[in-house]
């Protein structure tokens, strides 16, 4: 439903934050479980949802080095989180304009697929789009649908 | 002529280093630029020292950025500030600009985006 909208916002980050190119990938990233990272921030309002941004460690750190313009040995850990987390806000805050309104964003999360791999509910909209920056893979996925109960504004 | 002072409102770290970056890219290199991770930060700052400009992020735990501005203009600060936000719809827009922001530059940026809305003010 998506996909087209969620794939020029993408290229628009990237491109303008961390200058790197993004391109459409064939196929879905293939992962590490244990190792990949995914960014995760939520919506609520008239929809309800989520967008996660799901990839390897090692891109993530690329990621993180490009953003900050230093070399991916000299980041800490935190320094990582931190682009992560800036990244799907950005995402997030730009798909929320694709949304009916009111929608109020979460604050962002950073966390391993593992512990975040929860079952999520089919929702209206299910969109993922496999990407690659830099010859590694990643993914966004939105996953929305109209509120269980309706908002308060 | 003295410095401009500028104070970049972000929980990111990251984030507050772009803003940086991008306000020397954008041709606004003369600056004194503070730096606060919270909007208490921020405001504690604004409380204690004069800036020509603030600029700050929306979306941050504890105290909004519009929580901020609303607190500010409470307490009867007048001082000028503009968002740095992911959130650019018409909504979020009406509401910055009811409560006393002078502009919302919308994430992802650009040098040219700063320019067009700073130049006015750091010029």
């Amino acid at each position: 439903m998506f996909e087209a909208e969620i794939i020029e916002i993408a290229q628009t980050i990237w491109e303008s934050l961390i200058h790197l190119p993004v391109e459409l990938a064939p196929t879905p990233p293939e992962l590490d479980t244990k190792s990949a990272l995914r960014a995760t921030i939520s919506f609520s309002g008239a929809w309800e949802g989520q967008v996660h941004a799901t990839m390897s460690a090692k891109l993530g750190r690329r990621l993180a080095a490009a953003t900050l313009q230093t070399s991916a040995s000299d980041l800490l850990e935190e320094d990582t989180q931190d682009v992560l987390k800036e990244l799907i806000n950005m995402l997030g805050g730009n798909i929320k304009a694709l949304l009916p309104p009111p929608c109020k964003l979460s604050l962002p999360e950073v966390a391993s697929v593992s512990a975040t791999d929860s079952a999520l509910t089919i929702r209206t909209v299910e969109d993922t789009v496999h990407l690659a920056c830099d010859r590694e893979g990643f993914s966004i996925r939105l996953s929305a649908g109209p509120s269980s109960s309706p908002p308060r504004s | 002529m003295a410095k401009h002072k500028v104070l970049v409102v972000d929980d990111s770290k990251a984030m507050r280093l772009i803003v940086r970056r991008t306000l020397r890219q954008a041709g606004f290199e003369d600056l004194d630029v503070s730096e606060a991770g919270t909007g208490k930060e921020a405001f504690d700052l604004i409380a204690s020292s004069s800036f020509d400009l603030v600029l700050t992020d929306w979306n941050m735990p504890e105290m909004t950025g519009i929580e901020l501005l609303t607190k500010l203009r409470e307490e009867g600060s007048r001082v000028k500030l503009g968002f740095i936000t992911t959130e650019g719809t018409p909504e979020m827009r009406a509401r910055a600009n009811a409560a006393g922001a002078l502009f919302l530059i919308t994430k992802p940026f650009t040098p040219e985006s700063f320019q067009a809305s700073l130049a006015e003010f750091l010029g």
